[in-house]
């Protein structure tokens, strides 16, 4: 390592640089094991700093973390739960509501396909969601099911593949919300919805993290 | 602490890491007790409201309680991926509100030296205590740098506002003394 290079290393650990430069930074560290190893070491020695800081946290805050929770999860386990799901809505899907409506419409605009799922879950049906292809908008009629402490998050599961997020919904009216143009595609039939349960403002980590609350597969046209 | 009660505290961290990968609630609220005070420090130092930092605190935890899976003890110390999480936190959490933290850094340019006891430097000679030893060798406003930028996560342009200096100036004197942290630590 060059002094630069170490310059360059402590400066990453410190924080020092601003995020554009962090970030090409980053790049770096991903491919060059020597350059990473001079951050790690950095780092390490910084880290006894933290003790000339230590302050202990009120008695209340542990209890508001572990009751803020998610049923833990983490990748592998994460792909399984959802082939279970996957296969149980495969194997359910005749019974869902999976409705394909094709409108009238003058010839020369394409056909309206609506495109809809029944979320069923242990407690019963957590939420109706129909999509309407052309104009990308959801229309999400949820159930019940308590969303005091956890945001209420929809994903679309392509068939085989892992859960992608269309946001948060509303859990106490329905709603039309629009889905965002890169993941339109993801919508069709053989995919499936679910909604799962997540911290305050969504997944943290952009994968499902909580409980399954409900979920339902698009009929095959 | 004696370098024999950091390893074994180490070990206790790693393994109940790993035990928090697996879903572990206990392990977790194990991991929490011993190091909350460590990552809360560094929370408050960012956001010293305390009721935020509280906040802050919570997604920590929440983080590693999600990510637990992926910390590798041979990449780092545990002690040193949760204060990275816990400082990468506050310091986003900060940047996405599109604040700074602009409390001044006054009289950097004051060499003043309030070196620690040569002999206490020796007696508490840890590898803990190499970091507060090689701090206390640099220039006064030297170590009031690097530690607003370690606790505060200042970049280089905060702190040349915070200390009313040219971004230059700051930059340079910054390099200098982390080149001779470095040759200290070695």
């Amino acid at each position: 390592m060059t002094d630069d290079d170490n310059i360059l290393a402590a400066e990453l650990a410190l924080g020092l640089l601003d995020a554009r430069e962090e970030a090409l930074l980053q790049a770096r560290i991903d491919q060059d094991a020597a350059f990473a190893a001079c951050v790690a070491w950095w780092r390490e020695q910084l880290t006894p700093l933290v003790n000339e800081i230590e302050v202990a946290p009120d008695a209340h805050v542990w209890p508001r973390i572990a009751g803020g929770l998610p049923s833990n999860d983490h990748i592998l386990r994460q792909i399984q739960r959802w082939r279970t799901i996957a296969i149980s809505a495969m194997a359910v899907a005749a019974s869902l509501l999976l409705v394909i409506v094709m409108k009238p419409m003058p010839a020369s605009q394409s056909p309206q396909v609506i495109m809809a799922a029944r979320l069923d879950g242990q407690a019963g049906t957590a939420a109706t969601v129909a999509y309407e292809a052309r104009s990308g908008q959801l229309t999400v009629v949820p159930g019940r099911f308590d969303t005091s402490t956890h945001d209420a998050e929809l994903w679309i599961i392509p068939d085989g593949g892992a859960p992608v997020s269309l946001g948060v919904i509303d859990a106490r009216r329905p709603t039309h919300p629009s889905v965002v143009t890169d993941r339109r595609p993801l919508i069709q039939a053989g995919a499936s919805f679910a909604i799962t349960l997540e911290p305050k403002g969504g997944s943290p980590t952009g994968h499902p993290t909580g409980p399954v609350v409900g979920a339902g597969k698009i009929a095959a046209t | 602490m004696s370098a024999e009660i950091i390893s074994l505290e180490r070990a206790a961290l790693i393994q109940a890491l790993q035990r928090v990968a697996t879903g572990d609630r206990a392990a977790l609220e194990d991991v929490y007790r011993r190091t909350s005070a460590k990552l809360f420090g560094i929370c408050l130092r960012i956001f010293p409201v305390r009721e935020e930092a509280e906040d802050v605190l919570q997604d920590v935890y929440l983080l590693i309680w999600q990510k637990a899976n992926q910390y590798d003890p041979k990449r780092a110390s545990p002690i040193t991926w949760l204060a990275t999480i816990a400082r990468n936190s506050a310091i986003d959490r900060l940047r996405a509100r599109g604040k700074r933290i602009m409390t001044p850094i006054e009289n950097i340019a004051e060499p003043i030296d309030e070196r620690a006891d040569a002999l206490t430097c020796l007696i508490e000679g840890e590898s803990e205590q190499r970091i507060f030893d090689c701090l206390n060798r640099l220039d006064n406003g030297d170590q009031v740098l690097i530690r607003s930028a370690f606790f505060e996560g200042s970049t280089y342009a905060d702190l040349a506002d915070r200390a009313a200096t040219p971004l230059g100036t700051v930059k340079s004197r910054i390099r200098r003394a982390l080149l001779k942290l470095r040759e200290c630590l070695s």
